[in-house]
């Protein structure tokens, strides 16, 4: 699989998805390259594969965004991003949130965007808060984040017309949300980063 | 809502959803069996409702009906797991050549100065009691030991310990690392690499190795 594949792949069904993303957190040409950058860090081995999944899932959301602009080469950029979250990896004890403009290391594809990156701590809450929806619910949402049409996750999830399934997200995002409203610890991490 | 709390939840759940994706995915594939049973005792205990009804609606129309709608169930479930295992059998035929083309080395003992831990248990890996043998390399730290430590973790198929090893320690005799890269090589193949990519990444390998990768094909 070369990076236009992946990057396409990442950009495609829920099949291809999967598919693509598993295939770039597992590809050694990628995955050893940017761990024996983590390691020379001085990152220690768990650390270094642990920051691995979180750079691999930062890099798909970005390109799900659009904020990934495919021109360069794909490792390096996420080599540049894997020294960005590194810093915030180093710096995460001290506060929740850092968001820093990639223009404050060295980029290859992009210099105007900007990255949350959310520490280990908002990862947990919210994804204690999210195993709190239903299957259905749960399945709706993720399809949605990944940038499916109300067709497109209709035909996945099996909901009767892309109306029903514009309801469904509406309710399972307002129940999320409610959740999420009620865990007074999360909403304030999560100021953080809407202010 | 506000639109950057939107995208902010949205980001949320692409980072949680994914990351579980990514994480999950290993032990997901082993449990495909256990959960195909599950269905299957599903489908039986629905069965032996369906028959209940027989007995019970004596409608003979109704009983055809209850059982075409069983027998629907069952042929859905049994196309899924059907289509589940074809997913995986590219990878598993992968899996079984690599396994075919791939053997333990003899070990000998090591020597002048030089005690390896692995030399005190030469006589159980020569009967094949390699379970045993890993556990007596817990600790080990010199290149021989960690070198066959990796071989028995790769034969063993605990292929995320084996990477680790791999990965956490610098080769540095040539042997030992040309080794290690058949070993890489060999992993890359598991895992759907095509030859051009594991040639590239490993061009260390002998003309042997590459023909027993490309026979694979």
């Amino acid at each position: 699989m070369d990076q236009d594949e992946i990057i396409e792949g990442i950009l495609a069904s829920s099949s291809s998805f999967e598919k693509s993303v598993s295939y770039l957190y597992t590809a050694p040409e990628i995955r050893n390259q940017v761990i024996a950058l983590l390691k020379s860090k001085g990152l220690k081995s768990n650390d270094s594969e642990t920051l691995w999944a979180d750079i691999v899932v930062k890099f798909s959301s970005l390109v799900v965004s659009g904020k990934y602009k495919h021109q360069g080469k794909m490792i390096g950029f996420i080599n540049n991003l894997a020294r960005y979250m590194f810093l915030n990896h180093i710096r995460d004890n001290k506060k929740y949130t850092h968001v820093l403009s990639l223009d404050q290391i060295e980029v290859v594809d992009s210099t105007d965007i900007n990255v949350n990156i959310y520490n280990d701590e908002l990862k947990e809450l919210f994804s204690n808060t999210l195993s709190l929806l239903g299957e259905k619910c749960k399945s709706v949402l993720t399809l949605w984040s990944r940038g499916y049409k109300m067709n497109e996750i209709m035909k996945e999830v099996k909901i009767i017309s892309p109306e029903a399934t514009r309801k469904q997200k509406h309710s399972c995002m307002k129940k999320l949300l409610s959740y999420v409203a009620d865990n007074i610890e999360f909403k304030n991490m999560l100021k953080e980063f809407v202010n | 809502m506000t639109q950057k709390k939107e995208d902010i939840i949205k980001e949320l759940i692409f980072e949680t959803t994914t990351r579980e994706m990514l994480v999950g995915k290993s032990a997901q594939v082993s449990q495909t069996e256990e959960s195909s049973e599950t269905i299957l005792d599903t489908v039986e205990r629905n069965s032996k409702g369906g028959a209940k009804k027989h007995i019970s609606i004596n409608n003979p129309t109704k009983t055809i009906w209850l059982f075409t709608k069983v027998a629907a169930v069952a042929i859905v479930i049994l196309g899924a797991i059907f289509l589940m295992k074809n997913q995986f059998q590219d990878n598993s035929t992968r899996g079984q050549y690599a396994t075919s083309i791939y053997t333990l080395p003899t070990v000998s003992k090591s020597r002048g100065a030089t005690i390896d831990i692995i030399d005190q248990y030469i006589n159980l890996l020569d009967d094949k009691k390699y379970i045993e043998v890993l556990s007596k390399l817990t600790d080990a730290t010199s290149e021989k030991d960690l070198w066959i430590k990796a071989h028995l973790l790769f034969n063993n198929g605990e292929y995320a310990e084996f990477t680790k090893l791999v990965e956490s320690h610098e080769w540095q005799d040539e042997i030992y690392a040309a080794d290690i890269d058949w070993l890489g090589a060999l992993m890359l193949f598991r895992s759907g690499g095509d030859i051009a990519e594991i040639e590239k990444l490993y061009p260390g390998l002998t003309s042997e190795q590459r023909r027993a990768l490309g026979s694979g094909y």
